[in-house]
C-alpha cells in the first residue's frame, strides 16, 4: 500500500485496480442482461471507485472493495431500470467471429447450461458463488463484499455450488425449475459412519 | 470437530480449516460417505462455475482507463484544481448539477467563448442545428455506438461534417471531421500523441490527430472510447 503514496493518483489507482478488471467484468456480466450493460456497469464501478479514491479511500484489499462497489452500482442500476424500463435490443457478443464458430457454439451450449443453473439460484447464493467461483474471491472476501458473517458466506457458497451441480446433473433443462437441495446426506450429527 | 457434513465440507473447500483439522478431515473423508458426497457435489459445482470465467474485452479495459484519465484533476494555468479532500463534496455538487449516474468531473472550466467550439457544442446538443448531409460516416458503429446520421455546417469558412452515433440507452456522441483546424483551446488537457481534451459546460470535447477530428459528448468514457475506436479505424 505504501507504493500508492506520492505517486500520481490516476496512475496509482489504475495500477492498484486494473488487475481486477476481469473480476468486475465477470461480476457485472451476472448482474446485467447483456454485454453492453455489463460494460456500462464496469465503467460505473470504476468511476465510483475512482471518485472514492480521489476522496482518500485506500482499501486494504482492492478486489472485495471493487466487488462491493460493483454490487452497489448494480443494485442502483436495477432500481433505475425498474423505474424506467428500456426496450431490449439485440446485443451481439463482440468477442468472437469466424472460424471457431463450431467450437464456440459447443462452448456456449455448456456455458448456457451453467448460466441457466446459476440464474435459477436464490439471489444471495447466486451472488456468493459468482464472487467465489467466477470472480475468484475467497470466502472471507465474499463475506466482506456482501456484508455477511463468514459462516453465512461459506454456507451460501456451498449450497450454491451443490445446487448448480445438481441442476447440471438433471436430464432436463436446468433452468426449468427452481433448484431444490440435492437429495443429500443427512446432516444429523449422529450419522457418523 | 462436530460432525456436520455441510459445514465441514464448506470450510474444507473454502480453505477455512486449520492444518490439523484439514488433515483429520481428509482422513475422515475416506470413511464418511456423507461428507464425501458433500465435497464431491460442491467441487463439481465449483468446477462448472469456474468455467464461466472470462477475460474482460479490450474495450472494457479501454473504458476503465478512459474514465480515469478523463476525470483526473490536474493543475493547469487557469484551471480549477480539485484537491482530494474537496473532491467528495465537489463530486456531490457535480452529480446534483448533471443529475446523471455517470458523469465526469469538470477538469477544466472552459469559457465557451470560442465560436468554433461553441458551434460544435451546439451541433452536439441540437441534432437539427446543422443541415443534413449525405456524406458517409467513418464507420457504421464505433465502440458500441451506432451511426444515426450525418449533418454539416461551416466553421471558419470550411465545411465540416458531424457524424452522430448513439447507444440504445440514449448516450450520444458527435464526431466532427472537416477541413477546419481545431486549435487546442487554452486550458485543454494534453493527452497522448498530441490529442487534447477539454470540457465545456458539461460536454467533453476530445480532439484526435490525424485526421483532425473532434469527438463530442456528455459521457466522458463514451467520448474517449469512440475516439480510440475512430483512431483504430472501426468499432
Amino acid at each position: 500500500m505504501t507504493r500508492w503514496f506520492g505517486a500520481d493518483p490516476a496512475d496509482a489507482f489504475l495500477r492498484a485496480t486494473q488487475g481486477a478488471v476481469d473480476l468486475v467484468h465477470n461480476l457485472a456480466r451476472r448482474l446485467t442482461d447483456g454485454h453492453a450493460d455489463a460494460e456500462d456497469l464496469v465503467q460505473e464501478t470504476y468511476l465510483r471507485a475512482w471518485r472514492a479514491w480521489q476522496a482518500g479511500t485506500r482499501p486494504r484489499r482492492v478486489e472485495p472493495w471493487l466487488a462491493t462497489v460493483c454490487l452497489n452500482a448494480g443494485r442502483d442500476r436495477a432500481r433505475r431500470a425498474a423505474r424506467h424500463p428500456e426496450i431490449p435490443v439485440a446485443d451481439p457478443d463482440p468477442g468472437r467471429s469466424g472460424a471457431d464458430v463450431e467450437a464456440t457454439a459447443l462452448d456456449r451450449v455448456r456455458a448456457g447450461q451453467v448460466e441457466a443453473a446459476l440464474a435459477a439460484l436464490p439471489h444471495p447464493q447466486r451472488v456468493a458463488v459468482v464472487l467465489a467461483d467466477v470472480c475468484g474471491l475467497t470466502a472471507r472476501e465474499v463475506a466482506e463484499a456482501t456484508g455477511c458473517p463468514l459462516g453465512t458466506a461459506l454456507a451460501r457458497i456451498h449450497r450454491g455450488r451443490r445446487a448448480v451441480a445438481a441442476l447440471l446433473a438433471e436430464p432436463t433443462s436446468p433452468a426449468a425449475s427452481r433448484p431444490t437441495p440435492p437429495a443429500g446426506p443427512a446432516t444429523d450429527p449422529g450419522t457418523r459412519r | 470437530m462436530r460432525h456436520d457434513p455441510q459445514t465441514l465440507a464448506a470450510r474444507f473447500i473454502g480453505g477455512e480449516l486449520g492444518r490439523a483439522q484439514r488433515w483429520r478431515f481428509q482422513r475422515h473423508l475416506v470413511d464418511c460417505e456423507d461428507c464425501w458426497t458433500q465435497v464431491r457435489a460442491a467441487t463439481a459445482g465449483r468446477a462448472a462455475l469456474e468455467s464461466l470465467r472470462e477475460a474482460a474485452p479490450a474495450r472494457t479495459r479501454d473504458r476503465v482507463r478512459a474514465v480515469t484519465e478523463l476525470t483526473t484533476t490536474e493543475p493547469h494555468a487557469g484551471a480549477v484544481v480539485i484537491r482530494p479532500r474537496r473532491a467528495a463534496a465537489m463530486l456531490v455538487a457535480a452529480a446534483v448539477v448533471v443529475a446523471a449516474a455517470v458523469v465526469g468531473l469538470s477538469i477544466v472550466r472552459q469559457p465557451s467563448g470560442d465560436p468554433a467550439l461553441a458551434e460544435v457544442i451546439t451541433g452536439y446538443r441540437n441534432s437539427t442545428a446543422w443541415a443534413p448531409a449525405a456524406d458517409p460516416p467513418p464507420a457504421a458503429s464505433l465502440d458500441g455506438l451506432r451511426w444515426v446520421g450525418t449533418s454539416a455546417t461551416t466553421l471558419d469558412g470550411a465545411r465540416v461534417l458531424g457524424h452522430r452515433y448513439a447507444r440504445p440507452d440514449g448516450t450520444q456522441v458527435l464526431i466532427v471531421i472537416g477541413g477546419a483546424n481545431f486549435p487546442r483551446p487554452p486550458g485543454a488537457r494534453p493527452v497522448a500523441d498530441g490529442d487534447w481534451v477539454t470540457e465545456v459546460d458539461g460536454v467533453t470535447v476530445f480532439c484526435t490527430l490525424p485526421p483532425v477530428s473532434l469527438v463530442v459528448g456528455s459521457d466522458p468514457a463514451a467520448v474517449a472510447g469512440t475516439a480510440r475506436a475512430l483512431v483504430r479505424g472501426g468499432g
